[in-house]
């Protein structure tokens, strides 16, 4: 009884003084309540276990194999190789970083890439070097060409897992096709859907009143208006993407893109592109002797009012240029109303990756409604889902419904006219021919 | 011994990049199905669109740049003492030396394109535009902007190199005679100064001009890019996700390989042709006197110009500094509308464990490459030296992704992926040429005498070394510490690379921030880059300015 006395006498010190001692005499502080409230303690331990109850519960709902993969994956690291260039992705993923975490006991370093083809170069290095297994990437964020070069190589693990995620149920695979075809090539469960983009114009609506929203238009609206508009210099991803937007719309039948170029005539179905850009290079910005580097130099030169009217493959990306001060509040976005290329992006996983089943966890978290609604937000990221959100149980349905707004961003129901990515092997192609016609020098 | 394990801790690697650029050049590349020996990639590669263009670009502007910083450093040289530039030049061009390429190409990006910093300051009110003009400037179709950032960058490491070989030559002695023989003093400099001077610094002239055909970080913002020069489309074919373009990205390397070797030919050559006509004319007893033309004359312009390129350079810096404390600042205000800390989203303390890294990797790095560098100047070896010493500097000539990329299979094969030891020893790799290129030539005209004096008191190799040899030498030391510092803290892919990308340092952060859209960004990005090299540079500054006073007769300086 002699501790207890002691421990009231506490109370009577001045705070200073009370403090240190307290830090000093902690632990007999904790034996005299363990002593006293022994009963209360058994009490607290046995509310822990029933707390603990409904997670034990959720890993013996789930199939039997996942319940593993979370029991595997307390304590483990997932690297995470994700490009890094935007403030608002990157404190979406150390969103993540943190649910996942408190649910799965996972730890995710999100190794921030400039292009993914360091990644890519890596993944290929360990391969040649021999070493299948506890490679340093484990999660990665890809699409297009880039996953079709890993596929092509081997370099990604083959057990279709991502169609197995839990989270996989809620993606409507008939209704959005893409989910499961990346750039027209089968994903066969080697990547699983993210997120999706959309290619959008933003324009100074100061300068433009009513939006040039179509092939022709924009043509007229590039002539009189000399040297206002420019796009990223292809192979710069941004600039092909306007290129192929262009020829989705100039194109007689849109079907013919579809299929490998080797099974068309390409050069005439090209012509039409070719044409365009004859005509409207001349009174590009700078006379189209100069491009913009990228995506992120277009998007200054917007800022700096050297022209008018950029693009985007993120509906949020204007939105978010306003919010961080890059542009000014008059931007506003659209898109061509006979609709507007949109794709994709997933993540994979590599064939070597060290914690792969732990990578599986995060993939179903990103895919997980939670994640997905916290990802569409403006205030966020603003990168729209890849579930069908009328799948989804109802109050999630809701929260989809009403996410906020943003006067820069088009609505869901604006952005709904999508046309999927042409083939692949289009890409190249145009990327040569551009370079040919408009970037060989005299 | 030391110098051999130096060679294999520097040439394995090397060769092992080597192979992961050339094999693939040749068509071998079995994952991706290829392994057969072939020409045809070079072939395809030749006939790539614009070739020849790109070639041409990067030949010219590379040529031009390093003229253009030579010579005018050859100029300051020849002025410095007389205009009592010395002290004051010293102060300008230590920043520029220390922060990265990058920052140097941002800044005058910002300094000189229709929507920059000059245009808002003769905006509107002299020019009349409202919205920047649209000029075809910065980048430009001849790569004027490209020269002009590259001059700017290297003149100020090559006046550095020149003061230092300036001293050696103890020019007051000769220039008595120059007077004596009756020439004035530019053609005194050129008949007597300059040959001994040029013999000093030609190395590194040769790395100056061979980093300017092979530049990228500087090419991609300042370079015209229909057609780039052929550094930025090799970087952009090995980024590509097409496997045939990485066969080609890896035979233009070996193209550009070729070009560098042209061009550091040429080169010599024309410095050979430059001394055979003095020669003749000093033969011939030409005075090369031009009676009545008034010295102003000369020096104005050259004075100028040397102004203009430094000045570009250093409010190229400022404006990178100040854009990481603006919140708005539009065309054509001059100064920003709105200051602030609003792209500090993250809080300085983010950038706490990156700069820790940073310096750590830094200091051991330029340390290892100070003493290695002292080991193998120490000890010569007498066969071979040429072949391996040129070997060392081929981490700089060969573009990173390709040399990186058989390095990095390497360094997984060995296991030491992603561990400390391995960034530095990457890092190593590229701060050890320059350390060698900074420290060799004053290290190698070091007075014999001083030894031999040690020596007959008996000291031994190490005693004379550390007692008498280092003290000397302290400051070129502690310079090519700073320069080996400033290396290491600018280098991107090589930290990427042995990495595993994990490694956070204040350039991969950089790097990252500089790929957003906002300039505001990108200032903190520049100012990251810069704060650590400029607060070694000056504390080394001080240091030899306070701790070595004493004795600074008998000490070499830089």
């Amino acid at each position: 009884m002699q501790i207890r006395k002691y421990s009231f006498s506490l109370f009577d010190l001045p705070p200073q003084q009370s403090q240190s001692i307290f830090i000093k005499e902690h632990s007999f502080m904790f034996e005299t309540f363990y002593k006293i409230n022994k009963a209360f303690v058994l009490r607290i331990a046995f509310c822990g276990l029933f707390c603990l109850l409904p997670i034990y519960s959720a890993l013996a709902l789930d199939d039997d194999e996942f319940g593993s993969l979370k029991l595997n994956s307390i304590g483990r690291e997932v690297a995470f190789h994700a490009w890094g260039g935007s403030p608002a992705i990157n404190d979406y993923i150390q969103w993540v970083a943190s649910q996942v975490d408190t649910q799965y006991g996972i730890t995710l370093n999100h190794v921030k890439l400039t292009n993914t083809s360091h990644a890519v170069s890596r993944i290929l290095a360990e391969k040649i070097a021999g070493r299948a297994e506890n490679g340093s990437v484990d999660l990665l964020w890809v699409n297009g060409e880039n996953f079709t070069r890993m596929k092509e190589t081997g370099l990604l693990r083959e057990d279709g897992w991502a169609y197995n995620l839990p989270s996989f149920r809620y993606v409507n695979t008939q209704k959005m096709p893409d989910t499961i075809s990346d750039f027209g090539i089968p994903t066969l469960g080697l990547e699983s859907p993210w997120g999706r983009a959309q290619f959008v114009f933003g324009y100074d609506s100061n300068i433009i009143k009513s939006p040039p929203n179509s092939a022709v238009k924009l043509l007229n609206w590039i002539k009189t208006n000399s040297g206002k508009f420019s796009y990223p210099q292809p192979p710069d991803f941004i600039g092909t993407s306007f290129l192929k937007q262009l020829l989705l719309q100039l194109v007689e039948n849109r079907e013919v893109l579809y299929q490998p170029v080797s099974n068309t005539n390409a050069e005439e179905i090209l012509e039409p592109l070719w044409k365009w850009l004859d005509e409207a290079h001349p009174f590009f910005w700078r006379r189209a002797e100069t491009f913009p580097v990228n995506n992120a130099h277009m998007t200054r030169l917007l800022g700096d009012t050297e022209i008018s009217i950029a693009m985007s493959f993120n509906p949020a990306e204007f939105a978010s240029a306003i919010e961080q001060g890059i542009l000014s509040s008059d931007v506003k976005s659209f898109i061509f109303e006979e609709g507007s290329l949109g794709n994709v992006h997933f993540v994979t996983i590599p064939y070597n990756a060290s914690s792969p089943d732990a990578a599986k966890l995060v993939a179903d978290f990103l895919l997980s409604p939670e994640a997905q609604l916290h990802k569409a937000n403006i205030q966020i990221w603003g990168d729209p889902t890849v579930l069908d959100i009328e799948m989804l149980p109802a109050n999630v349905k809701k929260s989809f419904k009403s996410l906020p707004q943003h006067p820069a961003m088009l609505t869901m129901q604006e952005l709904q006219n999508v046309i999927p990515e042409p083939h692949p092997s289009w890409v190249k192609l145009i990327e040569e021919e551009w370079q040919k016609r408009y970037a060989a020098g005299s | 011994m030391a110098r051999y394990s130096i060679i294999i801790i520097c040439v394995l690697p090397v060769f092992a990049g080597l192979l992961g650029v050339f094999l693939p050049a040749f068509g071998w590349f079995p994952i991706y199905g290829k392994s057969h020996f072939t020409f045809e990639i070079l072939v395809q590669t030749f006939n790539q669109p614009g070739f020849l263009h790109s070639v041409w670009l990067s030949v010219s502007t590379a040529l031009l740049s390093t003229f253009l910083a030579y010579w005018l450093c050859i100029f300051t040289l020849i002025y410095s003492q007389k205009l009592k530039l010395h002290s004051t030049l010293k102060k300008i061009i230590a920043p520029l030396i220390a922060v990265p390429h990058i920052t140097v190409a941002m800044g005058i990006l910002f300094l000189i394109q229709p929507s920059g910093w000059v245009f808002r300051i003769f905006s509107p009110w002299l020019t009349g535009w409202q919205t920047p003009p649209d000029l075809n400037i910065a980048p430009d179709l001849y790569g004027v902007a490209l020269i002009i950032g590259l001059t700017a960058k290297e003149l100020p490491f090559l006046l550095l190199v020149g003061f230092t070989v300036l001293k050696q030559v103890n020019i007051s002695r000769y220039r008595q005679q120059i007077t004596t023989f009756g020439y004035g003093p530019i053609a005194g400099w050129f008949h007597i100064i300059h040959p001994m001077i040029a013999a000093r610094m030609r190395v590194c002239v040769l790395i100056v001009l061979c980093f300017s055909v092979s530049v990228v970080d500087m090419a991609l913002i300042l370079a015209p890019s229909t057609p780039a020069p052929l550094a930025v489309k090799i970087f952009n074919w090995y980024q590509s996700p097409d496997i045939n373009s990485q066969l080609i990205a890896a035979s233009a390397a070996v193209y550009l390989l070729l070009i560098v070797l042209c061009c550091c030919v040429f080169w010599i050559a024309c410095g050979a042709g430059l001394k055979t006509v003095f020669r003749f004319l000093s033969y011939r007893g030409a005075r090369l006197t031009v009676r009545g033309l008034p010295h102003k004359l000369i020096i104005l312009p050259v004075l100028a110009l040397i102004m203009f390129v430094l000045i570009m350079g250093i409010m190229g810096l400022l404006s990178a500094g100040i854009w990481g404390f603006v919140e708005v600042w539009r065309f054509p205000d001059i100064l920003p509308e709105k200051w602030g800390l609003v792209s500090w989203r993250n809080g300085f303390a983010a950038y706490i464990p990156p700069f820790i890294n940073t310096l750590i990797i830094g200091f051991i790095t330029s340390i290892l490459a100070l003493i290695s560098a002292i080991i193998w100047l120490e000890y010569p070896a007498k066969s071979l030296s040429k072949v391996t010493e040129a070997l060392v500097y081929i981490p700089l000539l060969l573009p990173q992704t390709g040399f990186l990329f058989g390095m990095q299979v390497l360094i997984i094969w060995l296991e030491v992926d992603g561990l400390y030891i391995t960034v530095i020893w990457a890092h190593y790799l590229f701060v050890f040429p320059y350390t060698l290129l900074t420290l060799g030539p004053i290290w190698r005209r070091f007075d014999v005498r001083y030894e031999l004096l040690g020596a007959s008191f008996g000291f031994s190799k190490f005693k004379r070394l550390w007692r008498i040899k280092m003290p000397l030498m302290a400051v070129p030391v502690i310079t090519s510490f700073a320069i080996g510092f400033a290396v290491s803290s600018a280098l991107y892919l090589p930290t990427i690379f042995a990495g595993n990308g994990t490694f956070l340092t204040l350039t991969t952060e950089a790097v990252t921030l500089a790929a957003n859209a906002s300039r505001q960004a990108a200032g903190i990005a520049a100012l990251l880059q810069m704060i650590l090299p400029l607060v070694i540079f000056i504390i080394a500054g001080i240091y030899i300015r306070f701790r070595l006073h004493n004795f600074s007769y008998f000490r070499i300086s830089h």
